[in-house]
Order: C-alpha cells, then sequence, then structure tokens
C-alpha cells in the first residue's frame, strides 16, 4: 500500500461509510445485491483497511467520532491560543529582570524546546491533537523569539522577518497538516511581497497597504502556488491558497473601486474607480468561470461573493439616492433570483460537459 | 539516492531555521555595534524619557526610553512638534513625493494627501542652533508679552498671556527636549558630510509624511524608526524608582542622563546611563 496521510486516509474512511450506506439502500430497493462471497471480501478489504488507518492514525470511523474530533479540533486551537498567550505573558512578566545574555537564551531555548517537544509528542499521538497543538505553540514561541530579540536590541523593524515565520509555518503546516499554520505562512507572504513591492516605489515598508495594488503580486503568486505544485495528499491545502489569494485580491480591487484616489495610476479618482469597477466585475467573473471548469468550489463562492458586492454596491451608487426603498430592495431580490438562475444554469452545463467527457 | 522527507527531517530544518534566523539577527547587531560609533551622544531625561506603554505591552517588566525629538517650527506650542517647514516642494520632489502644480485646485488635493510615508534618513541635533533658536523665541515671547501689559496698563487679561509666556519659556529651559530633526535626505552619507560632528549630530532612519495644506503640500515626521530603547539590565536602577510616576515636571533637573551611541545600521543603544539625584 503507499504510504498515506492521516487525511488521505480519513478521507478513504468517511467515503467506506458512505458506500456502506448506500450499498445497503441499493440492496433494500432491490437494484443491486451483492453475492456472499462478494460481499465477504468486500467487508474484509474494507476492515482490514479500517483498522490500519485506525492503529496508525486513529482516525474517525463514523459521524460521533466526527464531531467529537471537531470539538477536538476546537479545543487544539484554543488551547494553543491560550499556551501561546500564557508564553508571551510569562516573557513579559519577567523579562526586565533577567540579564541580556539569559534572555538571549531563554528565546532559543523556547523555539528550540518547542520544537523538540513537537517532534517528540507527534510520535506518541496517532491522532495529531497534541502535535498540532504543539506545533501551533513552537510557532508562536518564534514569532516572539525574533519579535524580542528586535525590541531588546533596539533592531530597526524590517519585513524579513516575515520569511522566517512564513518558512517555519509553512513547514510544520505540511509536516502536521496544520491548515490554520498554513494561513499564517500564506498572510506571512502576503506582508513580504506586499511590502516589498511598496518598498520598490520608496515607501516605508510598514505602510505597503496604503496602496491596495501592493498586494497583486502577492496575490497572483499564491494562486499559481497549487497550479505548480501537486497538493493531493494536503486536503484544503489548495483551496487555501486559492481562497487567499481571491480575498487578497478582489478587496484590493474593491477598495480601488470605491476609493481611486489610493491608486498608483494617475488618472482623476473617479476614472480610476471606474477602471477597478470593471476590473472588479471581470476578475470575480473570471473566478467564478475557472472554478466551475477546474471544479474548485472555493474559487467559485469567492467569486460569487465579489461579484455579488460589486454589484450591489454598483445599485447603491446608482439608485439609492433616485428610487424608493422598496424598489431598490426589490431590484436587489430580483437580481439574486437572476444571479441563482445564472448559477444553475452554468451547473447544468458543467455537468453535462463532465458526462460528455466520460 | 531519493530523500524522503519525515517528521525528524521536517523537525531538523526548522531547527535549523531557527538558529539562522537568530544568528542572522544577533549578527546584525553585533554588525551595529562593532567598531567606532556612527555618532554619541549624551542625552539627559529631558531627550529620553521614560517609554509609557499602552496594553499589552506595558505588562513587559523591561524599561525602555523614547527619543523626544522636535522639529523647528513657527508654530508655537506642544502639539505639532512633527510639521517640517524647511523643506521646499523641489527637495519633497526629490524624496520622492509627488507634489502638485503651482496653482492646483485646492479642492483637488485629496492624491497628494493619500502618499504614504517615504523611508527617509534624518540628521538629529543635539542642544545646537535649532534648540538656541527656541529658547531665543521663548524669551522674545515673553518680552513682548511683558511690553504689551505695561503698555496696557498691566491689562488682567494681559497678565495671563504673560504667564503663558513664563511657563512656555520655563518649559523651553527646563522641560523640553534639545533634540531637532533638521535635515533630511535619501542618503545617510550626504546628511553626514553636511553635518560631520558626531557628538551633536546623529543621523537616523525615519518616516516623513506629506499632507495638503490650500494648494500646497506640508511635510511632517512621522517617526524615527528605533526610538524607544531598551535599558540594559546593568543600568535598570537609575531609573526603576521613577516608573510609578508621572513625566517629570519643569521645577527639577532631569534626574538621569545616558551616552546613547548609534551605530553602523544607525541602530541606538544605550551604553551608559546614571541617576543625577
Amino acid at each position: 500500500m503507499n504510504e498515506v496521510s492521516r487525511s488521505e486516509a480519513q478521507r478513504r474512511a468517511d467515503e467506506i461509510r458512505v458506500f456502506r450506506e448506500e450499498l445497503a439502500r441499493l440492496r433494500t430497493e432491490q437494484v443491486l445485491s451483492l453475492t456472499d462471497e462478494q460481499q465477504q471480501a468486500v467487508s474484509e478489504h474494507h476492515e482490514a483497511l479500517l483498522r490500519t488507518y485506525a492503529a496508525t492514525f486513529d482516525i474517525d470511523r463514523d459521524q460521533r467520532s466526527q464531531r467529537l474530533s471537531l470539538g477536538m479540533r476546537v479545543a487544539s486551537f484554543l488551547g494553543a491560543l491560550a499556551l501561546a498567550a500564557s508564553v508571551f505573558f510569562l516573557c513579559s512578566q519577567y523579562w526586565g529582570l533577567l540579564p541580556t545574555p539569559v534572555q538571549v537564551t531563554l528565546l532559543l531555548a523556547a523555539s528550540q524546546g518547542t520544537l523538540l517537544a513537537t517532534l517528540w509528542i507527534a510520535r506518541r499521538d496517532l491522532n495529531g491533537y497534541f502535535a498540532k497543538l504543539a506545533a501551533m505553540v513552537a510557532f508562536a514561541c518564534f514569532v516572539l523569539n525574533i519579535s524580542m530579540l528586535g525590541q531588546m536590541f533596539n533592531i530597526t523593524p524590517s519585513d524579513n522577518a516575515f520569511v522566517a515565520w512564513a518558512a517555519l509555518a509553512f513547514l510544520l503546516a505540511y509536516t502536521f497538516d496544520l491548515r490554520l499554520l498554513l494561513a499564517a505562512g500564506i498572510l506571512c507572504v502576503i506582508a513580504f511581497v506586499s511590502a516589498r513591492v511598496g518598498t520598490w516605489s520608496g515607501v516605508y515598508w510598514i505602510y505597503f497597504g496604503e496602496r491596495p495594488e501592493n498586494f497583486f503580486p502577492a496575490a497572483a503568486l499564491l494562486f499559481c502556488v497549487p497550479l505548480f505544485v501537486p497538493h493531493a495528499r494536503f486536503h484544503g491545502f489548495a483551496a487555501l491558497y486559492r481562497i487567499f489569494a481571491l480575498l487578497t485580491l478582489l478587496l484590493s480591487v474593491l477598495v480601488l473601486a470605491n476609493w481611486g484616489a489610493l491608486s498608483y495610476l494617475t488618472f482623476e479618482a473617479e476614472t480610476v474607480e471606474r477602471i477597478y469597477q470593471v476590473l472588479g466585475f471581470a476578475l470575480s467573473a473570471a473566478a467564478i468561470w475557472i472554478g466551475v471548469r477546474r471544479e474548485w468550489p472555493d474559487t467559485v463562492n469567492t467569486g460569487t461573493v465579489f461579484f455579488v458586492i460589486f454589484l450591489y454596491t454598483k445599485f447603491y451608487d446608482w439608485w439609492w439616492e433616485i428610487v424608493p426603498k422598496f424598489v431598490f430592495f426589490l431590484i436587489v431580490g430580483l437580481t439574486s433570483i437572476l444571479f441563482i438562475l445564472v448559477m444553475k444554469r452554468l451547473r447544468t452545463t458543467a455537468l453535462q460537459v463532465r458526462e460528455g467527457t466520460r | 539516492m531519493t530523500l524522503t522527507w519525515s517528521k525528524s527531517r521536517a523537525m531538523l530544518a526548522a531547527t535549523a531555521l531557527v538558529l539562522i534566523s537568530n544568528a542572522i539577527a544577533l549578527g546584525g547587531v553585533a554588525y551595529n555595534r562593532g567598531g567606532e560609533p556612527e555618532s554619541v551622544l549624551q542625552l539627559t531625561e529631558r531627550e529620553l524619557p521614560i517609554q509609557r506603554w499602552s496594553w499589552p505591552d506595558n505588562e513587559n517588566s523591561a524599561i525602555h526610553l523614547r527619543l523626544s525629538w522636535r522639529v523647528p517650527s513657527a508654530y508655537r506650542g506642544p502639539y505639532r512638534d512633527d510639521e517640517v517647514e524647511w523643506l521646499t516642494p523641489e527637495q519633497l520632489r526629490e524624496l520622492g513625493f509627488d507634489t502638485p502644480p503651482p496653482g492646483a485646485d485646492p479642492d483637488k488635493m485629496e492624491r497628494y494627501d493619500l502618499q504614504a510615508p517615504r523611508d527617509v534618513f534624518f540628521a538629529l541635533e543635539y542642544d545646537g542652533p535649532a534648540y538656541r533658536a527656541a529658547l531665543e523665541q521663548s524669551r522674545a515671547d515673553l518680552r513682548a508679552a511683558e511690553a504689551q501689559w505695561a503698555a496696557a496698563l498691566l491689562n488682567k487679561e494681559l497678565s495671563a498671556r504673560v504667564e503663558s509666556a513664563k511657563f512656555a519659556l520655563n518649559r523651553e529651559e527646563k522641560l523640553a527636549s534639545r533634540l531637532f530633526v533638521v535635515a533630511a535626505d535619501l542618503d545617510a552619507q550626504t546628511l553626514r558630510q553636511r553635518y560631520p560632528d558626531r557628538k551633536h549630530y546623529a543621523i537616523v532612519r525615519g518616516e516623513l509624511d506629506v499632507y495638503s495644506r490650500g494648494a500646497g503640500l506640508t511635510a511632517r515626521v512621522r517617526g524615527i524608526s528605533t526610538d524607544a530603547i531598551r535599558v540594559p539590565h546593568v543600568y535598570r536602577s537609575a531609573v526603576e524608582p521613577y516608573l510609578g510616576e508621572g513625566p517629570y515636571a519643569p521645577d527639577r533637573e532631569p534626574r538621569y542622563t545616558a551616552t546613547v551611541h548609534f551605530g553602523r545600521r544607525l541602530e541606538p543603544w544605550i551604553v551608559q546611563l546614571a541617576a543625577t539625584q
């Protein structure tokens, strides 16, 4: 059997459960009935798989287990936040009472110690909740490590810290299948790339957010990552890259569509706003189109949300002051219905295309 | 040979990353503090008041002193000590700002207002011509207020102005910082050539901002990159007694003095700190 990740094993276990339910339904409806031999062979194969996965990954074998796992994930996240805050305030409370060499040693020890603890826990923790918690605390300790060094030695704030933080976040995210740390790493990449783009025009890096176009290269980069790097073994990672890419791009375009004076473009603010309004519609429509074609529901949903936001923003600009409010909301409602019909048509077309290609 | 990725290898890479990041940060500190300092200033509590943080930074038991600086200005008052009046539109363009053409419409200045702050170098002057000019201005204001009061036959309203002018002079003589931002440039070496005295002029990194006023632009010093300086543990006792007190009042002398070095990366650190009382 090829080596699988925990998320792949869980997905397979879920598919086996659904298969068994559907098979039972088909037997009841007298559509399909396996012979005793076939039933036994399938059953034994599935049981062996599930036993292996349970022994290796401690997966959820039924819905009740899944609900409990969700609770454990939430507790794991809150626990990591609380532990990280505890480390931060512990440092703060006694920091000034310690000589500098001791402070540096403690910072390094905290970062390294939590990494070693993460490895030790991971070797013993089958389902990974404790390992994930430890990984998040290790990341928090590293962020604290670099920040506190900067404060201790009066180092000029630099965007280079984002590179180190992103590197560790990605390393831990891919090792422990942690989407939260992947998100943290992605945010660090967005900050670093946008800050660098901002400094090319001489702006102090901290103010990179004051020009939304600074975010465009980061958005493009993130969207391309899952296109060139396969993520089959990492459930949800590719979607997370796409969602952050689209959010970064479309939020920036939305801001510029309403506040053109923030743009690098030297046209009149109103002209810039019109350009970005058209671009906003085009990009969100393109996101829906590519999401339908590639079967990326995350892309379709994000594109849809922004298309609707751009549309309703225009409606507000055009009609809020000049039509009665009931007419305005009637237009909004009718547009929503039209949108549903269009999306339904798109879905049917996509289904036909998929069935035609089988 | 194919390298398989395992949790152990990942943790090894993570450990290396942590060590390398710390080495780079500490190496930068060593570089900054190595060799001769770029400048050395002997400052007092007036220029280095205790930094008061808001939550959660105020949970930190470490003590920081804040570089308190001003900008020479014709405006009198404690609230706008950051406006720069000595940069011309030409100089602002050289620093990278977009400036409006002559006769621009004052109602269409939003684009210029929204320019992001620029990363520049500043020349910080300590106890130099800028401070003496501010002191002389305060004395002249007092003389003018007293003359007006006498000419108005000791009018009560004008006596309040005399008191205000006296308070301003007292503040200028005993309380206000003697550190002034006197120049800005994109090149630190150019500034150092203009101000070669390393005991009275420090070159620092900072941010310069602009905003519109009428049909023109006014520059403003947004901040100095590293203006909160950590008090070394060995000197903590010189400042610790004053932590719980408010900002010091102008009726007493500064309670401590500090020697601040600025290194090769223009980052400051306290080399010596002593209580004066």
